[in-house]
Formats: structure tokens, C-alpha cells, sequence
């Protein structure tokens, strides 16, 4: 009886401890991926940072300054904002633009509405999804604005097949997805 | 001691001894996985704070508090050495308007022989502040660290070809306007007993970011 008891007592360890351990190495496997998921992210922000600000800067840059006579003077902002694209036309519109083909784009906002999936091979597929918006400056988190101005936001989404959660259901319930942001300025 | 109790004593040594081995793997076991665990964990901070690090290097690329004092065109004169794994540029070190310059780069062969891995590389970072050289020499785990670079407004998936020189016209550091980095990190030792015959199974880990700076262009 006393074996019987301390076996199943062992037995009840052992079980502890590799449920423990494998919990371990699923939290590591989880951050793993989401070091990954958050690599391919930034890299969209970095890739549309370095292109133009807006399809209409692209060959001609909007100077902020003009000449008066013998010295510069400021351009008034609002004239300025209505050379850049309305605010319902951003994304793809330039020629050879393709849809999803990231490197195509020309300008900051042709990733409005870009979707893509791309396999880290051995760790996951991660779908990213991107919209781009112009905001304002006024306030501290920058609210979208319906009129062009010179700062657009990219707010990015990232996720992968794999939940990243610690609770089941993570990914069905898109606990897993890698959220972030970038504002664009023109004038730097 | 009769037949019975000589059995009794032979069942209790073999359930001993099998509770023993059962202990004893689980020990091994247990160890073994910490083992693999710790260089997982260990690599996966090492990458995110070696890149946040670079990252927040790199995007000061070409900054001066006093822009004159990096001549006309900024880009131009930012980024001095362009090579697949060195990579030198000009920035601000304490915001103090002079024109400091640091370099990322790693060895030729793999020169890290303190570690059992024959593969990794000491990653260094030399910093010249106010014409003051200093260099730090990092064990990181680092067996890939490589740099891509991309035309300034050109394509986004084929890197410009090597050598990139102020005398090859048109493959000059200034066309640069983008930049991937790929790092790979392992293990100094394999993590697994049973590892010890094959030399692949060091623990992997891996990252690869595009980085740019707002200095480089007006665009």
C-alpha cells in the first residue's frame, strides 16, 4: 500500500514538473514569434519611412518657403495643405502601383489598405495589414483628420497563426496581434 | 528468511532502483531543458536590446545639432563605409554639434575561440567621440551580421551590388537610403547531450529589420 501510495505521489511530481517545463518553453516559443511578428512590422514602417511623403511630392517637393522680392517668407499652411492628396483618395495611385506589392510603392500612403502574408520559414506565417491616415498635430495622441495635412499616420497589424496568449483561444480571439504606429512628417 | 521475504527484498531493490532511474532521468532531463531554455532566453534578449540599440543609432544617421558642420549636403557625407559587414556613418554623440562617428562591424573569420560554437563572431562597435576613439568588443553569440543596402528611392527588394565606394559612379555610400540588417545569434555550446556529434544544433536565433533614417533625404 505505502509503494502504491509513493508511486503514485512520484508519478504526480513528475507530471507537475513537466507541465511546468513545457509551459516554460511554450512562453519562450510565444515571445520567439512575437520578436518576429514585431521584426516584420518595423521593417513595413522603415521600408514606407524612407519613400516620398505623398504621390504629388513625389517629382516636385512642396517648398515651405517662397520668395518675396529679396528675402523668404512662409507659405500660408492651408494653401499648402490643398496640393497634397484629399484624404478619401489615399493609398495606391500612381502608375505601376500593384496592390499588396509593397515594393512598387512610391509614396508613404500607397500602404493604405496594404495586406500581406509572409512566411518566417520554421516559425510561422504572419499576416500584416496597414492603414494610413493624415492626422493632426493638435493633440497629444494625434486624432485623424479629414483634411490634408503634413503628417500622416501608419498604424500597423501584424499576426500569425500561432496565438502568442498564454489563455487557449489566443489567435482565434486576436490576442496575438502585434499593434503599432508611425507618424510621417513631411517637414523634418 | 524464508522465500517470501528474500522475494520481498529483490521486488523492493528492482522497484527501488527503477524509481531511482526514473528520478535520475528526470534530473537530467530537467537540467537539460533549463539549459536550452537559458540559451533561448538569453538569445532573445541579447537580439531585442542589440537591436533597439542599433536602431536608435541608426536613426540618427546624419544628425548634427549644427547641420552646417556636416557640409552642404548631408547625406552625402553621413555614411562613410558601406560594406556587408561594417557599416560607419557620422551623427551627433551628445548633442553637442560636433561630428562624432560609429561603426557596427564583425570579423573577417570568426574570431570568438572562448566559446565551443566555431562559428560566432565578437561584434564590435567602435565610437569615435570628439576624435576620441573608443571600441567595444561584444560576445554576443553573433554568427551572421550582415548589411544590405538600398538605392535611395529605388527598388525595395534588390540590394545594391557591392562594392559600394565614392568611386563607382552611381554605387556611392551617399545613394543609400535604406538598409536591412540580418543578424543571426547561437549558442556558445550545444544545449543537448545528444547534439554533441552534430554541429548544427546550436540554438538558432534569428531577426532581420530594414532601418532608415529621416537625415538621409529631403523628400
Amino acid at each position: 500500500m505505502l509503494t502504491v501510495g509513493a508511486l503514485v505521489l512520484l508519478g504526480a511530481t513528475i507530471l507537475s514538473v513537466n507541465s511546468n517545463t513545457l509551459q516554460n518553453g511554450v512562453i519562450l516559443r510565444q515571445t520567439e514569434i512575437g520578436v518576429y511578428a514585431i521584426a516584420l512590422a518595423t521593417s513595413y514602417i522603415q521600408t514606407a519611412a524612407e519613400l516620398n511623403f505623398d504621390e504629388k511630392t513625389v517629382l516636385t517637393p512642396i517648398p515651405a518657403l517662397a520668395s518675396d522680392g529679396s528675402k523668404l517668407v512662409p507659405i500660408d499652411t492651408i494653401k499648402l495643405r490643398k496640393l497634397l492628396t484629399p484624404y478619401d483618395s489615399l493609398g495606391r495611385n500612381g502608375v505601376g502601383e500593384i496592390a499588396n506589392v509593397d515594393s512598387t510603392f512610391d509614396d508613404f500612403d500607397d500602404f493604405n489598405g496594404f495586406a500581406k502574408t509572409d512566411t518566417a520559414k520554421g516559425e510561422d506565417v504572419f499576416t500584416t495589414l496597414a492603414t494610413v491616415y493624415y492626422v493632426d498635430t493638435l493633440g497629444v495622441i494625434a486624432p485623424a483628420s479629414q483634411t490634408p495635412t503634413f503628417f500622416k499616420r501608419m498604424d500597423i497589424r501584424t499576426f500569425g497563426t500561432v496565438g502568442r496568449g498564454v489563455y487557449e483561444g489566443g489567435a482565434s480571439q486576436g490576442l496575438d496581434t502585434i499593434k503599432l504606429s508611425y507618424i510621417f512628417s513631411y517637414y523634418r | 528468511m524464508g522465500s517470501s521475504s528474500l522475494l520481498d527484498v529483490i521486488g523492493s531493490l528492482l522497484t527501488g532502483g527503477l524509481l531511482l532511474l526514473i528520478a535520475l532521468r528526470l534530473n537530467m532531463s530537467t537540467i537539460e531543458t533549463r539549459q536550452t531554455y537559458g540559451y533561448n532566453y538569453k538569445n532573445q534578449t541579447n537580439l531585442t536590446t542589440l537591436v533597439m540599440m542599433i536602431e536608435d543609432d541608426f536613426a540618427r544617421i546624419a544628425y548634427c545639432k549644427n547641420p552646417a558642420n556636416l557640409a552642404v549636403n548631408p547625406s552625402a557625407q553621413a555614411i562613410r563605409v558601406c560594406d556587408s559587414t561594417r557599416f560607419r556613418y557620422r551623427t551627433d554623440i551628445g548633442d553637442n554639434g560636433s561630428v562624432d562617428s560609429i561603426e557596427y562591424s564583425i570579423g573577417s573569420t570568426p574570431d570568438l575561440t572562448e566559446t565551443e560554437n566555431p562559428g560566432d563572431y565578437y561584434l564590435i562597435k567602435r565610437v569615435w567621440n570628439n576624435g576620441v576613439l573608443s571600441q567595444q568588443n561584444w560576445n554576443l553569440g553573433v554568427t551572421k551580421f550582415r548589411f544590405d543596402y538600398f538605392r535611395s528611392g529605388g527598388s525595395t527588394t534588390r540590394p545594391m551590388s557591392f562594392p559600394i565606394v565614392s568611386t563607382v559612379p552611381g554605387n556611392t555610400p551617399q545613394n543609400v537610403g535604406l538598409m536591412r540588417l540580418s543578424i543571426i545569434l547561437e549558442s556558445p555550446e550545444k544545449p543537448k547531450e545528444q547534439f554533441l556529434g552534430d554541429t548544427s544544433q546550436y540554438q538558432v536565433f534569428w531577426k532581420q529589420v530594414r532601418v532608415t533614417s529621416k537625415n538621409l533625404a529631403f523628400r
